[in-house]
């Protein structure tokens, strides 16, 4: 292949790879939906609602110790019936998201810091931080 | 030395793949300090340092599916360091990036060795190669743990849907890995102080050495993860 119809095709296609990655980066830097509250089940509690009206509980995971707030007070405060029998996904702002079932649920908590989910008996992929939403699945 | 032999590439092999694994190890623990939480790690350990291995490694040896043999030794060492959500995981998926170096750079008209052709002496040419490649380490390495982290570690189901929503994630984490690829391939291949000959280096002092670095990256790992 010549050189100069080799760069051609690299160029365009690493250029190709730019553009596209970046406006992929520029897409996750929009948050998806209102990153001051938290949608629980069709619910909306501000920040300060959740750490003011819920009571937290310390925890460990991972060896750290956490103070948090359990995800199933949430749940039953929204008045979801029937709770115990839904799966639920928790999104953050920037679009990452991960299933639970009520099972997993009740292990579950959410931290002040980088209002996070922790879940000591899950892997740290389902820490799911700026939490914007928990729905029923 | 004269022509390598399969024990000299075989040094080669798990010397250079513990370097790898080291970094990978040691700079992938940085993040979970809280440290450089938002810098791109994961993209500058497959794009720059992961690419930047396997390039250098395959224009001193030129010898090829060496790559995924220490891809493979880097995964191994990965597994003695506990940090992410799925250790095996992250191991498989250092490997699959050595995989996917193999698949382009296995291609003749990729050849970046001294045997290759003219047109890879080109730094733009290696620059857009390197995007190329850096991009595709990183992002199918990433699509790796995205995939099986679910299914080996709880709760053991994968769901397509987190998948696919976190597909611009990677594919954006993408772009850092593509710009760190487009430097470290020419730099990897072109660098003109490194003249580092193995061929001329007596076969003691090499194996030697080997066994010296390697016995390094393993006990730091060892000792940073485990006393």
């Amino acid at each position: 292949m010549e050189t100069k119809s080799m760069n051609l095709m690299l160029g365009v296609l690493a250029a190709f790879i730019l553009v596209s990655s970046s406006a992929a980066f520029a897409y996750t830097l929009i948050p998806r939906g209102d990153t001051t509250k938290v949608i629980v089940a069709g619910v909306g509690y501000t920040r300060n609602d959740v750490f003011t009206y819920f009571a937290s509980v310390d925890f460990e995971a991972n060896g750290v110790q956490y103070e948090g707030v359990r995800l199933t007070d949430l749940i039953v405060d929204a008045g979801l019936p029937n709770a115990a029998a839904h799966d639920f996904r928790i999104s953050a702002s920037d679009g990452y998201q991960k299933d639970v079932s009520w099972d997993e649920l009740v292990n579950g908590y959410l931290v002040e810091d980088e209002f996070k989910t922790v879940f000591p008996e899950l892997t740290r992929s389902f820490w799911v931080r700026d939490l914007v939403s928990i729905e029923v699945v | 030395m004269g022509k390598m032999n399969k024990w000299q590439i075989l040094a080669g092999i798990i010397v250079f793949g513990s370097i790898w694994g080291m970094l990978e190890c040691l700079l992938g623990s940085v993040k979970f300090t809280g440290l450089m939480a938002e810098f791109p790690m994961g993209a500058l350990l497959g794009g720059f340092f992961g690419l930047g291995i396997m390039a250098f490694t395959r224009r001193l040896y030129g010898v090829l599916w060496m790559q995924l043999g220490m891809a493979i030794v880097a995964g191994l060492l990965r597994f003695w360091a506990p940090i992410g959500a799925c250790v095996v995981c992250s191991a498989l998926a250092i490997m699959a990036e050595g995989l996917v170096f193999e698949l382009i750079f296995n291609r003749p008209v990729f050849n970046i060795t001294a045997s290759g052709g003219r047109d890879l002496r080109n730094p733009w040419t290696l620059a857009f190669l390197g995007i190329i490649a850096g991009f595709a380490i990183y992002t199918v390495g990433y699509m790796f743990t995205q995939v099986f982290t679910p299914i080996v570690a709880p709760p053991h189901i994968f769901t397509p849907a987190n998948f696919v929503a976190v597909l611009p994630l990677i594919l954006g984490r993408g772009f850092f890995a593509a710009l760190f690829g487009g430097l470290a391939l020419p730099v990897a291949v072109l660098a003109k102080h490194i003249h580092l000959n193995i061929n001329e280096m007596p076969g003691k002092h090499y194996f030697a050495i080997a066994t010296a670095v390697t016995a390094f990256a393993w006990i730091s790992v060892l000792a940073y993860f485990h006393l």
